[in-house]
């Protein structure tokens, strides 16, 4: 009952889709800009186009820039049996005349353990369909940067691709978890939510701070 | 900045009745399942509500006590609520929800484990759902009743183990068809979260709620069984 009209919707969208502002498939970043602290978006989401640089002095500074890494380590196991989970980049930047919290979340996906280069699908964050080790869901949150923290923005995207461009760090004596403040994450998202919205984010984080759940049950 | 949607999971089960309707088929009439559902939250109803926890409390110990292995699915708590999703009235209650996650929080200057939070998930007519209760705070048990502000910043209240000890909660619906899916964090300010009971394992209670929008409000009760624990550590 919920496809026949979608289907219906996704053929118009491809007939139409000529005619329509599709998102700026041309737009830079196309590749990942290196090992230097950075954040690049372009694109457009929720009716908005994104054009958001930080500066090489904001993209250091850990209160404008970082990222966050989630594990979980099974019950009754070494921390070395567990895995990262999630990976938060967060950042403050201006849109629109709008200070904002910028918080992409790439989840389910132990991107600690792969390769540079390595690139993974991002596909609907769908609970009820069990994920590929190639696959990751990409969240994206926009938050009024005051103190109302108000939630601008909350979607989990559709489709798309992360190539990872670096994961730094030595993991501490549990052979699992780097240490805050130590490391760094870069890579590449390319991504959609509709066919009007479609993101590109280059950047290179370093990590500030770890979240560690262990599953008693 | 609303973000407009540019496709409502909630309506997208009646965009198919207006597909026909507006096609050469003519008039025609849908029912909703919804129809079919009752909020179970009032006193009037207590004991179908009590008989469902039952249902559910057994259900939870086999699987829990006997493993995966044993007979059914288990069962990770009972939830009612009505309100308004995407401008669209919803009403249901799911008897057997797939899966309480809970969340313990180890915080540097408490003496116990805290109650971090409280993530569950399960089938409404015509969506799944997850509901997420962050920073909720207090003793894994608690005696007598909680009364907690939705706050989207409760998640980041520095230090931490001021986090667990305020009243404030966060709140995540999230909702998805299939196909894709939307997440809704509580509005500030609007409704609340009332506990009933927190009882290590098993935690009861109603909340009122906006998601996203004023006008998406909704309100229910719950009561959940852990079905997965897992404890957070906070430096």
């Amino acid at each position: 009952m919920l496809v026949q009209p979608r289907q219906a919707g996704v053929v118009l969208l491809v007939l139409f889709g000529a005619a329509c502002d599709t998102g700026d498939l041309t737009a830079e970043p196309r590749t990942w800009q290196g090992s230097e602290p950075h954040l690049v978006v372009r694109g457009t989401l929720n009716q908005e186009k994104l054009d958001v640089t930080l500066t090489p002095a904001d993209a250091s500074d850990l209160t404008v820039f970082w990222c966050e890494r989630q594990y979980e380590v099974p019950r009754m196991s070494d921390a070395v049996n567990g895995r990262l989970t999630q990976l938060g980049i967060k950042a403050r930047v201006w849109v629109g005349g709008q200070k904002r919290r910028l918080e992409i979340a790439l989840q389910r996906n132990d991107l600690q353990r792969r390769a540079p280069g390595d690139t993974v699908a991002i596909v609907p964050r769908l609970s009820s369909k069990p994920l590929l080790a190639s696959e990751v869901w990409l969240q994206w949150n926009w938050f009024l940067d005051d103190a109302s923290d108000t939630v601008l923005y909350s979607e989990a995207a559709q489709v798309g691709l992360f190539r990872l461009g670096e994961f730094t760090g030595t993991p501490g004596l549990d052979g699992l978890v780097i240490p805050p403040q130590e490391g760094a994450v870069g890579g590449l998202i390319d991504v959609r939510w509709t066919e009007l919205d479609a993101v590109r984010v280059s950047f290179t984080a370093r990590c500030a701070t770890n979240s560690v759940e262990k599953i008693d049950l | 900045m609303t973000p407009p949607r540019r496709f409502s999971l909630v309506a997208a089960a009646s965009g198919l009745a207006t597909l026909l309707a507006t096609g050469c088929i003519g008039d025609f009439d849908f029912p909703s399942a919804y129809d079919s559902e009752r909020l179970l939250c009032g006193a009037d109803q207590a004991a179908e509500w009590q008989a469902a926890v039952k249902r559910c409390e057994k259900a939870w110990l086999l699987f829990t006590q006997v493993g995966p292995g044993s007979k059914g699915s288990g069962c990770g708590g009972v939830v009612s609520l009505r309100g308004t999703l995407q401008g669209k009235p919803v009403v249901f209650t799911d008897s057997q929800l797939r899966g309480t996650t809970l969340r313990r929080a180890s915080v540097s200057g408490s003496t116990g484990l805290l109650l971090g939070g409280l993530e569950f998930s399960g089938t409404s007519p015509y969506f799944l759902f997850g509901l997420r209760f962050d920073a909720m705070g207090g003793l894994q048990v608690e005696p007598g009743v909680r009364d907690l502000k939705w706050s989207v910043g409760a998640n980041s209240v520095e230090p931490p183990l001021a986090r667990f000890q305020d009243d404030l909660v966060y709140g995540e619906l999230r909702i998805e068809n299939g196909r894709e899916s939307a997440s809704f964090p509580v509005l500030n300010d609007v409704g609340s979260l009332h506990i009933d009971l927190q009882g290590g394992k098993e935690i009861a209670g109603t909340f009122d709620a906006a998601f996203k929008s004023p006008s998406d409000r909704v309100a229910g009760c719950f009561h959940v069984f852990a079905s997965e624990i897992r404890s957070v550590f906070y430096q």
